[in-house]
């Protein structure tokens, strides 16, 4: 899985909007993932952050603008773990694999592989979904998504109805798997500081319809990023005035503002 | 397959042996039948001993096996047709709003109808031929095998259909991992209750219209007023029934919904 050279692959979003019927849910997107970035959106419930992921997963169809995915291999991270209840673990990590017609043999060697990294050992693994704790339910849907080497990873909600200490480890282990082998993550989320934790840019979305309504840069690697740093920087975008109106929050207190770019962040 | 057989012969014993409560509770069934029988005229009910020795005889003698062959003959492959088209079209339907809307009021008008109409349809068709008796079972098996086809497609989660889309798992994957396990928690039910519809309807498509069969047989004791006759055909076919349905279908259920009872 050595990737040789720089992997040049984006993804590329102009002007996608979509409707529902008479509803404008999404208008005007424009987005530009490189190869090893993690791009969050984050907004409030109902501004069209999940419709925009499964347009881009072609779960959709697209109606208006134009989305270019030039990576080779995406996959799906879900936020409820989505796992067929008749199959093992084993089996449903291995399933995308086997979608691609990958061997049975060797299927289960690579499902085995990235399991163990994921710390689901061999009885885990024979169990059935609903044997398993919520926790090990959601590693096995990362792992069932990451098993297969994607090189566009989405995340729907995919951390939030985990505990603190569940949160802390699957970041950790996408990080991990992030450093091993650069992969674009587009994710979406409600959580601002999940946001600022893991990802290099944060659009901050709007709704009615569903618009960006501004971003920020934070170009140092997530891995190496600190709670309190994680904290100020959270604090800062929730400072900011755009930010405020998109989650329907009040106006800011007017008091010194602080200064995001000291704690590293830079409005796009 | 060799794997299904294997495990199927390997929990058989261990069925069998959680069967001894059932067992105790027909055997008492059985103990009330003796008692009434001691009540009652002999031509109206006679004892299950006599009935279980006429039984004994008939098998013995040959004859009953070879009725009971053309009539399980006939039953199964009635029951094999309304299997095969009726779980088949009723997942087509299940995958379509309109159609299984559409096919609610045929299935409603089908159930509707009773079997002894169909019956003299097939008669007047198929004449005294397999093809009456055969008919009349796949008509009736032909609704609940439907139905249940229809529910299992119509109930399947719409999250694990998106899954599977953004998976990419192509159509046979599909139909395999998603469709099929999911629609056979519905279908086996539905099947087994086709199954017992089956031998009803085709030992009376027997009695009115063939010349061969169980109900042929039972059409012959009835004419001879053999009460012990009738009971013995009755006790055959309720017994073949039971076989089939807990020796075979039973095992192979849970064999397939393991996953469900682990939870």
């Amino acid at each position: 899985m050595a990737h040789a050279g720089v992997n040049t692959a984006a993804l590329e979003l102009a002007g996608v909007g979509h409707a529902y019927g008479a509803r404008t849910v999404l208008s005007g997107i424009d987005l530009h993932l490189p190869a090893g970035r993690i791009h969050a959106l984050v907004g409030p419930s109902g501004c069209g952050k999940t419709t925009l992921l499964h347009l881009v997963a072609g779960l959709l169809p697209l109606q208006d603008g134009t989305i270019r995915n030039g990576f080779a291999r995406s996959a799906c991270m879900f936020q409820q773990p989505r796992l067929l209840p008749w199959k093992s673990a084993l089996d449903n990590i291995a399933l995308g694999l086997k979608a691609r017609g990958v061997p049975r043999a060797a299927r289960h060697a690579q499902a085995r592989d990235q399991a163990r990294r994921f710390g689901l050992d061999d009885t885990a693994l024979a169990q059935y979904p609903q044997q398993l704790s919520g926790g090990m339910q959601s590693r096995v849907a990362l792992a069932r998504a990451l098993v297969l080497a994607p090189d566009l990873l989405l995340l729907d909600e995919a951390f939030s109805a985990l505990d603190v200490g569940l949160k802390a480890e699957l970041y950790r282990q996408l990080l991990a798997e992030q450093a091993r082998r650069p992969m674009g993550v587009l994710m979406i989320t409600h959580d601002l500081m999940e946001a600022v934790r893991l990802a290099h840019a944060v659009w901050v979305m709007a709704p009615a319809p569903g618009r960006i309504a501004t971003g920020f840069r934070f170009d140092d690697a997530p891995a190496q990023r600190t709670d309190a740093q994680v904290y100020a920087r959270t604090a800062g975008l929730l400072e900011d005035a755009t930010v405020r109106a998109s989650f329907g929050l009040d106006a800011p207190a007017p008091a010194a503002p602080l200064a995001l770019a000291a704690v590293g962040g830079l409005r796009c | 397959m060799i794997g299904v057989v294997r495990t199927w012969l390997r929990g058989l014993p261990a069925y069998l042996w959680g069967g001894w409560g059932a067992i105790a509770s027909l055997l008492l069934l059985l103990a009330g039948w003796e008692f009434a029988s001691q009540w009652l005229d002999p031509l109206a009910l006679p004892d299950p001993r006599t009935v279980l020795a006429t039984l004994h005889g008939l098998l013995t003698d040959g004859n009953a096996w070879s009725e009971l062959a053309i009539t399980g003959r006939r039953a199964l492959s009635g029951f094999a047709l309304s299997l095969g088209i009726g779980s088949a079209l009723g997942m087509l339907a299940g995958l379509s709003m309109t159609a299984s809307m559409m096919a609610r009021p045929w299935v409603t008008v089908l159930v509707g109808t009773p079997p002894i109409g169909w019956l003299v349809l097939a008669m007047l068709w198929f004449g005294a031929s397999d093809g009456t008796p055969m008919f009349t079972v796949f008509v009736a098996c032909f609704p609940p095998i439907f139905i249940g086809a229809m529910q299992g497609v119509r109930t399947l989660d719409g999250q694990l259909r998106e899954m599977a889309q953004a998976f990419a798992l192509p159509p046979l994957q599909r139909l395999f991992d998603l469709y099929l396990p999911h629609v056979l928690s519905y279908l086996f039910p539905a099947w087994i209750t086709a199954l017992g519809v089956s031998w009803k309807v085709v030992v009376m498509a027997e009695l009115l219209a063939t010349a061969d069969g169980v109900g042929a047989a039972l059409a012959v004791t009835r004419s001879q007023l053999d009460t012990a006759g009738s009971l013995a055909w009755i006790v055959a076919v309720v017994g073949a029934l039971l076989a089939v349905e807990y020796l075979l279908l039973e095992p192979v259920k849970r064999e397939v919904e393991r996953w469900r009872t682990l939870a």
